[in-house]
């Protein structure tokens, strides 16, 4: 307790000094603080963004029984479209009505056909359905460029705005959707271009895919009326996933035992394993610049014990052990690193909702790609902090372990002599 | 130059102190020489590999193609679009100062088809004399076979751009287990009840009726290399061809007529098997091989319709070619079976490649292929490596940054060591310099002597570094830097260049210099008075 005290008057009596670490470990983790939130921001673009729209994250989702088997076990495509959700309409009705779910709705597998329009055709196009009416992770995540969103009729398609230029294509035209369904049968079929559209957090250079309505990606994919390849199940916030997921196991089990009900992780391993990847490399990076930091932290630490050598003398000749004087010091390197830490980081949240207000957009590919969209996102997150506090914790820790050890080594002889005056 | 002589003595009398400085600086020099090496190396390197296996120098290309290459990102109709290269062209070419090779290309691309019809990945197929590609495209690796033709033989061969991780099997092709079995309860019993009537010398009664059990007795019959023989002929009374070629690939191995390994005999019954049963097990994909015969698939280059028949050219792989690894979906044939097959005209090409003896003389020899073209009255555009190369560019100058912002973290710590040594030294020798001051030495003379002996310091640290990061450089020089994926084989290697050494040194010396003003300015502050009192 004395140690606490004395180190918080020390603080306050070496002010200046005080205030110089301070103010280095401030900026050290607001800028790290920024980094990591740049980095939660690009991948939060990046699920909620385009990935959102071809995955939109979920808590539950139900697929064919054998499909995760059959996905590990390297089949072939072809195959693995066929496993698919029968009756689905049926099924989610029933879905519906288990306690916590909040909302069951078709997801599609793109598929990769041409479009034929004004005498050119094009490759390599992802054709997405929805279900007009049960879309609303579509409709939350875009924003109609021109024309309306999809009316509902099978013909009708909303194409990505990129495409109006890239395409030539213009609203009301009648386009055909050419090459071959999920089971390599030849496809041409008349559509109607009904409008375009953006996502809100938009990567162009990547994604250019069209969404049409389930009958109309029927027809393209190659699918039966009432079969998708996936039901996704949203939860209330309230519900817990785990009590859901054994109600849903149970219901399928006596409804229908060609699906199974999985958690969105299971079914997505290698996505969340992408970005799992990019987040260890983005900490790779921190401790990196963290280590450096250590570097001056203690460099400058022991240049002020060495300028403190009179009062350290003084503490051994008043009967302070060396002990005492060791936890003393690394009280007070501990306090002044908290609390910069916490001032940095409360700044880089400031810094965020100011940049977030801002609302930064670029049509830069480049900036694009980095920013995983065509806007700039800062992201908080509690992980984000705590791994942050943890890092400038060891520093705390290191600077202690290798600095004061040296540094007390003070003789209070010559420390008395040196205050004689 | 009494100063330069108490520089130095106090240098001597502060060697500990200096030399614990020195080593921290040299370290912080050699990661700096180190991240700039790397960071030339792998910009100048990326881009040399891109020029020497996929754009050439050069590339005269079709008006709207040039927009295409500059944005790669956006999408292009399909059909060729095509130059005319007669022979005035190809001799200008030719003959113009600094052209090294010249390639007219036909670039289209497609997908290749096992013979089964399963799609066995997509490429860019570039059809290029090969005595052509040898000189335009120097980098290209051609890691297996060989692509003599055999005369006799229809298929063309090709060079297959390298295997990419996603594209091996990932499955074991000669086990069996339980993710292999696509069936499961009353099926599943089904299909032991079928194995056990077809094999009821591997799947006996008494074995047990357990999934692991039959799994084991699975595995067992996947070792036998009569199995095939034991077949029942119900199961052959009706044409599949997939049980007969897996019968007979089974059966080449079990007659001895191949030198067969354990391994490849249980492959070729779980195809025999998955064949069988072909609702009860998976079937196993084809691994990717040379020598089979398979086809390869394009649009027509003409007739855009909106369905139209794709042009399907017999194919066999004769050597797996890489060009840029990660990226790399280029792969390769000779240009005149491709022509044929595309029924292009003897002058119709996509591109002409163009590789120069020197990078230097792009400007100038672009400029004069422009203006050969504009007399010609042709306006097909002229693109260099840069513009052919858009789409590789932002991962080279993205490792560029980084390297270079850790660089600028290992000039940052340097200067703050020095700042500290020095502000260390302005309280350690606060009754030196008092005394230096009584005896009329100014204190702006002083933070001189200060400043000369950071001078010395960086310098003599600058010589470690300099040594020691030449030493790490020149080990990655000759030996790779292992796991750098964008390279062949994931190997980077490192070229040492004196003007690193000398980079090195003009950020951290003035760095170092200007930082230490800070501590210095302590000594111009210092009154005689106050020190001889505290020097008392």
């Amino acid at each position: 307790m004395l140690s606490l005290k004395l180190a918080f008057r020390n603080i306050f009596a070496n002010r200046q000094r005080s205030l110089v670490i301070y103010i280095a470990m401030t900026l050290v983790s607001m800028v790290l603080f920024l980094f990591l939130s740049f980095s939660d921001g690009e991948i939060e673009n990046f699920t909620q963004g385009i990935e959102g729209l071809r995955t939109p994250p979920a808590d539950l989702v139900v697929s064919h029984w054998d499909y995760l088997r059959a996905r590990e076990a390297g089949e072939k495509g072809e195959l693995i479209n066929k496993m698919t959700v029968s009756n689905f309409r049926a099924l989610a009705e029933k879905i519906a009505k288990v306690k916590g779910v909040e909302a069951v709705y078709p997801v599609t597998v793109p598929v990769n056909a041409g479009i034929y329009v004004r005498g050119k055709k094009y490759k390599d196009i992802q054709y997405l359905g929805v279900e007009v009416g049960n879309d609303r992770y579509v409709r939350d995540r875009i924003r109609i460029t021109e024309g309306d969103y999809l009316s509902g009729k099978p013909n009708g398609l909303l194409l990505h705005a990129s495409m109006k230029e890239d395409l030539g294509v213009a609203l009301g035209d009648t386009v055909i959707v050419t090459g071959s369904t999920l089971f390599g049968q030849a496809l041409a079929e008349h559509f109607l271009v009904e409008g375009f559209y953006r996502s809100k957090i938009d990567l162009p250079s990547v994604f250019k895919a069209i969404y049409t309505p389930l009958s109309g990606y029927d027809l393209i994919s190659g699918y039966y009326e009432d079969e998708v390849p996936f039901l996704q199940i949203n939860l209330a916030k309230s519900a817990s996933v785990e009590p859901a997921l054994n109600e849903l196991r149970a219901l399928l089990g006596t409804v229908d035992r060609g699906v199974a009900v999985h958690r969105f992780g299971d079914l997505h391993q290698q996505s969340m394993a992408v970005y799992g990847a990019i987040r260890q490399i983005i900490l790779s990076i921190t401790l990196l610049i963290v280590f450096v930091v250590m570097f001056g932290v203690m460099n400058v630490v022991s240049t002020n014990l060495v300028d403190r050598g009179r009062e350290i003398g003084t503490y051994y000749c008043l009967g302070a052990s060396r002990g005492f004087l060791k936890r003393m010091y690394a009280i007070e390197i501990l306090l002044v690193n908290l609390l910069a830490s916490c001032t940095g980081i409360a700044i880089g949240m400031l810094v965020v909702w100011i940049l977030n207000g801002i609302g930064f957009e670029t049509q830069d590919v480049g900036l694009q790609m980095v920013f995983g969209g065509d806007r700039l996102r800062l992201v908080v997150s509690v992980s984000s902090i705590a791994w942050l506090t943890g890092v400038l914790l060891a520093v705390t820790a290191a600077t202690a372990l290798f600095s004061l050890g040296g540094a007390l080594k003070v003789s209070p002889v010559a420390a008395l002599r040196e205050t004689r005056d | 130059m009494y100063l330069h002589k108490l520089m130095f003595r106090s240098l001597l009398r502060h060697q500990e102190r200096g030399r614990r400085l020195s080593v921290l600086i040299a370290l912080c020099i050699a990661a700096i020489v180190f991240l700039l090496a790397m960071m030339d190396s792998f910009f100048d390197r990326y881009v040399k590999l891109f020029i020497d296996t996929t754009t050439a120098h050069l590339a005269i290309v079709h008006p709207d193609a040039a927009e295409l290459k500059r944005k790669p990102w956006k999408r292009g109709a399909e059909g060729l679009l095509l130059i005319e290269v007669d022979g005035d062209l190809s001799s200008f070419l030719r003959a113009t100062e600094g052209v090294e090779a010249v390639a007219p290309i036909v670039r289209t691309s497609g997908e290749f088809l096992v013979l089964n019809g399963d799609q066995q990945g997509s490429t860019t197929l570039v059809g290029i004399d090969p005595g052509d590609r040898e000189r335009v495209f120097p980098g290209l690796r051609i890691s297996q076979g060989s692509e003599r033709r055999d005369l006799d033989e229809r298929d063309v061969p090709v060079l297959r751009r390298s295997v990419q991780f996603w594209e091996t099997i990932k499955v074991a092709t000669d086990s069996i287990t339980e993710g292999d079995l696509r069936v499961r309860d009353r099926e599943l019993v089904h299909f032991m009840e079928q194995a056990r009537a077809a094999f009821p010398r591997h799947f006996s009664r008494d074995a047990g009726g357990d999934k692991p059990a039959f799994l084991q007795s699975l595995a067992a019959a996947l070792a036998d290399p009569l199995l095939y023989q034991e077949i029942p002929d119900r199961y052959r009374q009706k044409y599949d061809w997939r049980l007969e070629e897996a019968i007979a690939a089974v059966r080449a191995l079990g007659d001895g007529k191949e030198q067969a390994e354990a391994s490849q005999v249980r492959y070729a019954n779980k195809q025999l098997l998955s064949a069988l049963f072909p609702d009860a097990i998976s079937p196993v994909s084809e691994a990717i091989r040379l020598g089979v015969p398979m086809t390869f698939q394009t649009s027509s280059p003409r007739e855009i319709k909106a369905l139209s028949l794709p042009v399907v050219i017999p194919i066999t792989f004769t050597s797996f070619a890489e060009a840029m690894p990660l990226y790399g979906f280029e792969s390769f044939m000779d240009i005149r079976p491709l022509k044929t097959y595309l029924e292009l005209g003897e002058r119709e090409f996509t591109e002409v490649a163009i590789r120069l003896d020197d990078k230097g003389s792009i400007d100038s020899v672009k400029a004069r292929i422009e203006n050969h073209l504009a007399t010609r009255g042709l306006d097909y555009q002229v693109l260099d490596y840069q513009e052919m190369g858009a789409g590789y560019l932002p991962t080279a100058l993205g490792v560029k940054v980084g390297l270079a912002v850790l660089a600028g973290l290992f000039v940052i710590a340097a200067i703050i060591f020095v700042t500290n040594m020095i502000l260390l030294a302005v309280i350690k020798r606060r009754r030196e310099i008092g005394t230096a001051l009584a005896l009329g030495m100014s204190p702006r003379e002083y933070a001189l002597l200060f400043l000369g002996e950071i001078f010395v310091i960086v310098t003599v640290a600058w010589v470690g570094g300099a040594i020691l990061g030449s030493i790490a450089v020149a080990a990655f020089a000759a030996f790779g830097m292992p796991g750098v994926v964008f390279f062949h084989d994931g190997l980077l290697y490192l070229d040492w260049n004196a003007r690193h050494l000398l980079l090195a040194y003009l950020f951290v010396l003035p760095g170092a210099l200007l930082a230490a003003l800070i501590p210095v300015s302590r000594v111009l502050k210092l009154k005689p008075v106050e020190v001889l009192r505290e020097t008392q």
